[in-house]
């Protein structure tokens, strides 16, 4: 499941996770919920980072590019520190979790991601105030909120039409039940709004795992699940990094998986892009690719 | 203006020194595994049966990991009694031979360099051309971050090109769907002679998580003649970086073997 895409392996696998436990009528503990929040929260973090930073590359305005590119490389470092993988890999078992955060590295944790945040804010803070960048993101690839809502868009794309959908808000799950994250909205649907939203969910993002990781609950990492209950259906919904993640189990008589589903966000959002395009020029297509910066892997799935 | 400028002395250098200096990974990298059978308790399974992609096995007694097909997941050392199986923090794990990558007790050989003739060709400059044959973007994610400043894959000459006429050699992720086939193969066919072939990431080398499914090939070996194989799932930027520095002969331990 983590590599149904590799830049969303938390993401797939706590939908995956969800999925099983839900089958296997499981309880995680508190401990558990906070650091799959928290491994979540990360890969979001690196992702928008990187993604500013392509939009930046895509402008050619390069300070940002090149800062957003080392500070993607930061989060998944933070992601590291925690569970050995850049990716999370290993970080989500059906359960609870594969790894802790324990003491010792909470200060190492929160002074590194601190440091990175400071870092992003000021790298996007020169997009904003840069004539040159807003002349090419303000007005380009317009996804008119009608639009959006009709297509059934979902994520960051979304709420930069101005939409508020965020799973995280609208069917919460795990730590999410408990510490809610405000949803992060622009108006306009062009690329700026696009590359805004995702600045300002960095900094929400940032809040929520700060918060988290100063009142960590205690808890094992890790429950033992029974099987899979036979006959049923389960699915879950968790906010990946670009929107929407569903994954559809089914299982038969014996317990076991009869039918299993994923569907991305890609899927929801490749049509946006299309409709983004529109009248626009040629050479506008990486910028508004970048922009929504889907997966070819997600979607194909 | 002056905010870039105030910026660009406030964000500083932050080039990795590596070479030069070791490559910092975090404490808890699942990199090079490390067997020890001694510990293996009689007709004990544990390992080989938690294994997703039967990478490890227990042969008479000695314990055998293929890197080529382990996923570097937990699933071993959580499953083993005696903790015959761990991870080391080595991040070098590049090899020349596809045989190389069977663990059995002895030390790791990592890759040779390119033979003098292609060496002197692509030492100080390698041109490849990226090919995600079916990936899940995780290795190639970890492919292109070498092109960001921490790694800065552009000061030993290697760049990533965007046609295959322009490149030295492909650089293959993923576990080659059927789909996809048809053009790594053309893509190959474009590249001009000589050329060389990196498999990265278990998918590329083995199938990874895929081995045996109906639509995949099972990765590049078998399809185009690799000259080198980077283990992982994602391998780690400094593990693809060591064996492209290893395979251009930039490295000062050209021939080292890791225990």
């Amino acid at each position: 499941m983590e590599t149904l895409a590799g830049d969303t392996s938390v993401g797939h696998a706590t939908a995956h996770c969800l999925a099983v436990e839900a089958l296997a009528g499981g309880r995680i503990s508190a401990r558990a919920e906070v650091l799959r929040g928290v491994a979540l929260e990360l890969e979001r973090l690196a992702n928008h980072t990187g993604d500013l930073g392509a939009l930046a590359n895509d402008v050619a305005f390069l300070p940002t590019a090149a800062y957003c590119g080392r500070l993607r490389g930061d989060f998944l470092n933070l992601t590291a520190l925690v569970c050995g993988s850049r990716f999370g890999r290993g970080m989500l078992r059906p359960g609870g979790v594969g790894f802790d955060l324990d003491d010792s590295r909470q200060a190492q944790f929160l002074d590194r991601l601190e440091a990175a945040l400071r870092d992003v804010t000021a790298a996007a803070g020169l997009l904003w105030e840069s004539s040159s960048v807003q002349a090419r993101f303000e007005d380009t690839g317009i996804v008119s909120q009608d639009v959006c809502l009709a297509l059934g868009m979902v994520g960051p794309a979304a709420r930069a039409c101005g939409v508020e959908c965020d799973v995280r808000h609208d069917f919460p799950w795990g730590i999410f039940r408990f510490a809610q994250i405000p949803i992060s909205t622009w108006a306009t649907g062009d690329v700026f709004a696009r590359a805004y939203v995702r600045s300002l969910e960095i900094q929400r993002s940032v809040e929520f795992i700060r918060g988290q990781v100063r009142s960590f609950p205690g808890g094992s990492l890790r429950a033992a699940l029974g099987p899979l209950r036979p006959n049923h259906l389960a699915v879950s919904l968790v906010e990946g990094w670009r929107g929407e993640i569903c994954h559809v189990a089914v299982t038969d008589a014996d317990g076991r998986f009869a039918q299993y589903k994923v569907v991305d966000p890609s899927f929801h959002n490749w049509i946006g892009l299309a409709m983004a395009l529109r009248d626009q020029q040629i050479s506008d297509f990486p910028l508004c690719n970048k922009s929504f910066n889907l997966s070819y892997c997600g979607h194909d799935l | 203006m002056f905010h870039v400028l105030r910026e660009r002395w406030r964000q500083g250098h932050r080039t990795a020194a590596y070479p030069a200096a070791p490559a910092s990974v975090s404490d808890r990298f699942r990199g090079l595994p490390v067997l020890d059978s001694s510990k293996c308790e009689d007709g004990c399974r544990a390992c080989a049966d938690a294994c997703p992609t039967e990478a490890i096995r227990n042969a008479a007694g000695q314990l055998q990991l293929d890197l080529g097909r382990c996923l570097f997941c937990t699933d071993c050392t959580d499953a083993c009694p005696t903790g015959a199986v761990r991870y080391t923090p080595e991040y070098r794990m590049a090899t020349s031979s596809r045989d190389d990558l069977v663990l059995a007790g002895q030390g790791l050989e990592l890759a040779q360099q390119l033979d003098e003739k292609t060496r002197r060709l692509f030492g100080r400059s390698l041109k490849l051309r990226q090919v995600s044959a079916g990936g899940c973007n995780g290795c190639e994610a970890d492919v292109n971050v070498l092109t960001t400043l921490v790694f800065d894959l552009s000061r030993f000459g290697i760049d990533f090109v965007a046609s295959p006429r322009h490149a030295d050699g492909l650089l293959v992720t993923g576990p080659v769907t059927d789909n996809i086939k048809q053009a790594l193969m053309a893509t190959y066919e474009a590249v001009p002679a000589p050329k060389i072939v990196i498999a990265v990431g278990a998918c590329a080398i083995s199938g990874g998580p895929y081995i045996g499914h109906s639509l995949v090939n099972n990765g590049v070996d078998g399809l185009l003649p690799v000259d080198i194989y980077v283990p992982g799932c994602p391998p780690h930027p400094w593990t693809i970086l060591d064996g492209l520095l290893r395979l251009l002969g930039r490295l000062e331990d050209p021939a080292a073997a890791v225990p």
